[in-house]
């Protein structure tokens, strides 16, 4: 009975030809690629919107000989022009404390003023505030690290966007991968299809078959590649955590990428369950 | 039921990306079945019964001409419009073409499955139509675990489970000694008494003998008409050659020809002819079909495995 009711769902006998762990393994190792693109496209993503939010904009003008005129003269320039939006001295103790490293406690050395810029638009050329400020403050110097910084945030953008990019790879190569294990069924299995297609089973009755059961497959193997994939990604989590600001276990355990990485068996699932249907398909139409 | 008209059929040859085909296997095949008959196809190996079946059970289209079965016309029919007309008949194969994998329970349920038969209702029909063919006991067994005789009677238990319009079985008795061919035989003259049509095609003339039918002979892919069996070639196409055809004042009556059987495949020559063919109903050996069984019409079955 247990037998007969076990055969009746399965009129193919595709728990027998499309068995075994190679294609759950492969969709396994997918799985997981594809669970570590995505944290590197959470993180790279989060990178980028950190620096360009915390550095992108800012600016600094180093003053030299310092005297409260000085300083004074230059910050109310910068501030006149229309594309700064904010300027401000650094305060002395917070000056020499950015020093102490090295040079140490030395008193004696006039260490230049510095003014923090935060402008309205990252592009703008730094050289032309510099160039505007000289004639006013002779020997005025802007530094503009806000370039290096966009260079940074520009290098996070595009390893998200590859990390896209081997996402919709790892994607294609599941599909690829489920279509060869489609074949092989096919190909075990072509008596018995034969048979039913001229016992007069429609072409969608026969592809759900093997769509349902490589569906299955695909979507288990993925399951087994998140579950893998989540502590090694927690502890890459929980590594980044001091660059990206978060802090604890279970901090960076909350910081991973749940809403993609749950929807990884239900997509795994719908790429074997396409890709059977249009393989089967396409193949059914050989058949009279 | 069943029309051929001027069909032709070619097999693709040298493989199907050269375009190239090879000869006619069948060649301007003209007749038709009426409702509920008994037709032998008769003819070597090679002739063309299984091209003829094949075409009949839908497994092939012709390249030329129209096959009509059970009201479809199959040459250019669309492709999802031939699974329900397929589900309405049943084939018994030489070789069985059963699922090794699957219980002799669930090879005969097959053709309900697809019907999309409830399971509740359908554990009954399998189990009545076992014990019809006397594997009642061996329900759970697989294929490789019963004999030739019994994978055979299981075959024929699917092909008729779903009572279908047509049946057709080539050579279905190729594997079977006498005592059991004579028996396949009496189960589808049972079939055939509750109405289906069937179209047996068999080389075997001992069989043919004892059960005297209607015959369509096949020579090289062209027919050739025994004693009228082409229901429409006498009605439509009088001017059927008929080479060796005597006149018709020689031919005293179709249904005498038939009556005797055997005479049915050794009097080729002189049972032949248009005249004889277009002598009516009763020349051409057709009694009216039955009604169609309503309900479950297995209870009326005799047995004839064990009788």
């Amino acid at each position: 009975m247990a037998r007969r009711r076990r055969y009746s769902r399965d009129p193919l006998g595709l728990r027998r030809a499309l068995s075994g762990l190679l294609l759950p393994g492969l969709v396994c190792a997918m799985a997981l690629l594809a669970a570590l693109a995505l944290a590197g496209a959470q993180g790279a993503a989060a990178l980028a919107e950190r620096w360009q939010r915390g550095a992108a904009a800012a600016v600094t003008v180093q003053v030299p000989d310092a005297e409260a005129g000085r300083l004074q003269r230059a910050l109310e320039s910068l501030r006149a022009m229309p594309e700064v939006a904010e300027a401000q001295a650094m305060p002395e103790d917070r000056l020499n404390a950015l020093l102490r490293p090295w040079l140490g406690d030395a008193p004696a050395i006039t260490v230049p003023g510095v003014i923090e810029l935060r402008l309205h638009d990252a592009r703008t050329d730094p050289v032309l505030i510099g160039d505007r400020l000289a004639r006013d403050v002779p020997g005025a110097l802007v530094e503009a690290h806000g370039l290096w910084v966009q260079r940074l945030a520009a290098l996070a953008r595009s390893l998200q966007a590859m990390a896209l990019g081997v996402l919709v790879l790892v994607a294609a190569v599941a599909a690829a991968v489920v279509a060869v294990a489609t074949r092989a069924g096919l190909a075990a299995r072509r008596d018995a299809i034969e048979v039913l297609h001229g016992l007069g089973a429609r072409d969608g009755y026969i592809a759900g078959r093997f769509a349902r059961r490589l569906g299955l497959l695909a979507a288990s193997g993925a399951l087994v590649g998140t579950a893998a994939a989540v502590p090694a990604l927690a502890l890459l989590a929980d590594l980044a955590g001091p660059w990206v600001g978060s802090e604890g276990r279970l901090a960076s355990l909350a910081g991973l990428p749940w809403p993609g990485l749950l929807a990884l068996p239900p997509v795994a699932f719908l790429v074997g369950w396409g890709t059977a249907q249009s393989t089967v398909r396409r193949w059914l139409r050989q058949l009279p | 039921m069943v029309r051929f008209e001027a069909v032709g059929l070619r097999y693709p040859g040298g493989g199907p990306h050269t375009g190239s085909w090879g000869r006619e296997a069948l060649v301007d095949v003209t007749f038709a079945l009426p409702q509920g008959s008994f037709t032998w196809l008769l003819g070597h190996s090679g002739a063309g019964k299984s091209s003829v079946l094949r075409l009949m059970h839908l497994a092939l289209r012709p390249t030329r001409g129209e096959v009509e079965v059970l009201g479809l016309r199959t040459a250019r029919a669309k492709r999802a419009s031939l699974a329900p007309v397929r589900r309405r008949i049943g084939v018994v194969f030489q070789d069985f073409r059963l699922l090794p994998y699957l219980s002799a329970f669930d090879n005969v349920a097959l053709p309900l499955r697809l019907a999309g038969q409830p399971e509740a209702s359908l554990r009954a029909d399998v189990q009545e139509m076992l014990r019809w063919v006397g594997l009642a006991a061996r329900a759970e067994a697989l294929p490789p675990e019963l004999s030739g005789g019994e994978q055979q009677r299981i075959a024929i238990a699917r092909a008729v489970v779903h009572r279908p319009a047509l049946l057709v079985a080539d050579e279905p008795t190729g594997n079977l000694d006498n005592h059991q061919a004579r028996r396949l035989l009496a189960l589808l003259r049972e079939m055939n008494r509750l109405g289906t049509t069937v179209v047996v095609a068999t080389h075997d003339e001992d069989l043919v003998a004892r059960f005297p039918a209607p015959s369509l002979l096949l020579q090289d892919g062209r027919l050739h008409d025994l004693d009228g069996a082409r229901g429409i070639d006498a009605a439509e196409a009088p001017a059927w050659p008929g080479p060796q055809a005597p006149p018709p004042t020689s031919e005293p009556d179709g249904a005498a020809a038939l009556d005797t059987g055997s005479a049915a495949v050794s009097s080729s020559g002189s049972a032949a002819g248009p005249d004889a063919g277009g002598a009516g109903d009763s020349a051409r050996g057709w009694t009216e079909p039955p009604p169609r069984p309503i309900g479950r019409p297995e209870r009326r079955l005799r047995d004839p495995w064990d009788g």
